[in-house]
């Protein structure tokens, strides 16, 4: 399976883990002005990710056309306890679960930093362009 | 302003009542028990299913101690719906229930005759008329009221407790009264986005008269000051603003 998924499994304590996951997502080295174009506006990254006290911390702006649409309340972005798989019919990590009759069943993910990334920001660029 | 993200730390989990063949032995907790935690699905709701009831409880735990000293004015509570089996609606309500000391027992589950009656107010409200959103992502709110800006620890966990209005009702399910979620060690676990800012304490000094405020036509500015004044009958209000 993936390193992280391991070393979230392996760790003792539940701050290890979030740790562990927002680690993840800094080593990604997202630099300052990184970007990406969702529904038609700018998201880009002004503060580079970083870790603070175990969660990752970072700015990020909404743009369209030279025009912010970044609202006041957004920055800075922190995120606690990031996620890091994606469902994956092929993944190589399964997750197991009871279904409402306890009979087990299964879900199966990989890894992908970068997918969870970018998911997030689109999911918060939601919330400002639908707010508009 | 600032935004924190938080995802459902692992110890969110969901408790099952089981009345066998009579309704109120489930929803006020006189049958069996089954407690699971961590969760890596969850479903608040019930069910009638092969001549025995069921309720069920969902419990969730963020780690929102960024959040610290701020003030809150705003929660968005969502999830990734996997399931809907709200064959009959009803609403998904949501308390602020301290659950975690020594993670997730039977002792936790709330009955409908004296435990949920004690949680107080609802802080998410979800009404499964809406329909139950299961395409991948969190495209499904939990409807997060005002009042689960109140109900965040800036200094610990937030806790919450799932129920089904039906269950706080005593309303015995004719078949499947559920929703199924992503809890906690899943692709998508339960999220909270809170928008939070440095509490301003204002500290505003009465004018210096005793004129009443009925005398005119529109109230008396009070002064703002840095310090409370020194005058004893000087009456000082103070309170928090964003």
């Amino acid at each position: 399976m993936g390193a992280i998924h391991d070393a979230v499994q392996a760790a003792s304590t539940e701050s290890e883990r979030k740790a562990i996951k927002a680690q993840a997502w800094v080593d990604q080295g997202l630099a300052e002005g990184w970007n990406f174009t969702y529904r038609g506006y700018k998201v880009t990254l002004t503060v580079a990710m970083e870790m603070d006290s175990g969660d990752v911390v970072f700015n990020a702006t909404l743009s369209k056309s030279g025009t912010d649409y970044t609202p006041a309340t957004l920055n800075p972005i922190r995120i606690v306890n990031p996620p890091y798989m994606v469902e994956d019919a092929a993944g190589d990590i399964t997750i197991g679960y009871l279904d409402v009759d306890g009979n087990p069943q299964t879900i199966k993910a990989r890894e992908d930093i970068p997918a969870r990334i970018i998911s997030q920001l689109q999911d918060l660029g939601d919330k400002v362009i639908d707010a508009l | 302003m600032s935004t924190t993200v938080v995802y459902a730390s692992g110890e969110s989990g969901r408790i099952r009542l089981e009345g066998g063949p009579t309704y109120l032995d489930a929803a006020r907790n006189n049958g069996s028990i089954t407690t699971t935690g961590p969760a890596t699905t969850s479903y608040p709701g019930q069910n009638f299913a092969a001549g025995d009831y069921y309720c069920y409880q969902s419990f969730l735990l963020w780690d929102t101690s960024a959040v610290g000293t701020d003030s809150v004015s705003n929660v968005d509570f969502d999830v990734d719906g996997e399931t809907d089996a709200s064959d009959v609606d009803y609403v998904v309500e949501g308390y602020a229930f301290t659950w975690s000391g020594g993670g997730l027992t039977d002792a936790d589950a709330r009955d409908s005759d004296a435990g949920i009656p004690a949680l107080g107010s609802i802080i998410s409200s979800y009404d499964t008329t809406g329909g139950w959103t299961t395409t991948a992502g969190y495209n499904q709110t939990m409807g997060a009221l005002s009042g689960f800006n109140a109900a965040i620890n800036g200094s610990g966990n937030t806790e919450v407790v799932l129920i089904s209005s039906h269950h706080r009702t005593e309303t015995a399910p004719t078949g499947s009264e559920y929703v199924i979620f992503q809890c906690t060690g899943n692709t998508n676990d339960a999220r909270l986005t809170i928008t939070h800012a440095p509490s301003v304490t204002y500290t505003y000094a009465k004018p210096d008269s005793d004129i009443s405020a009925s005398g005119w036509a529109t109230a008396p500015l009070w002064s703002k000051v840095d310090d409370p004044p020194d005058t004893p009958d000087a009456t000082v209000v103070t309170g928090t603003a964003s």
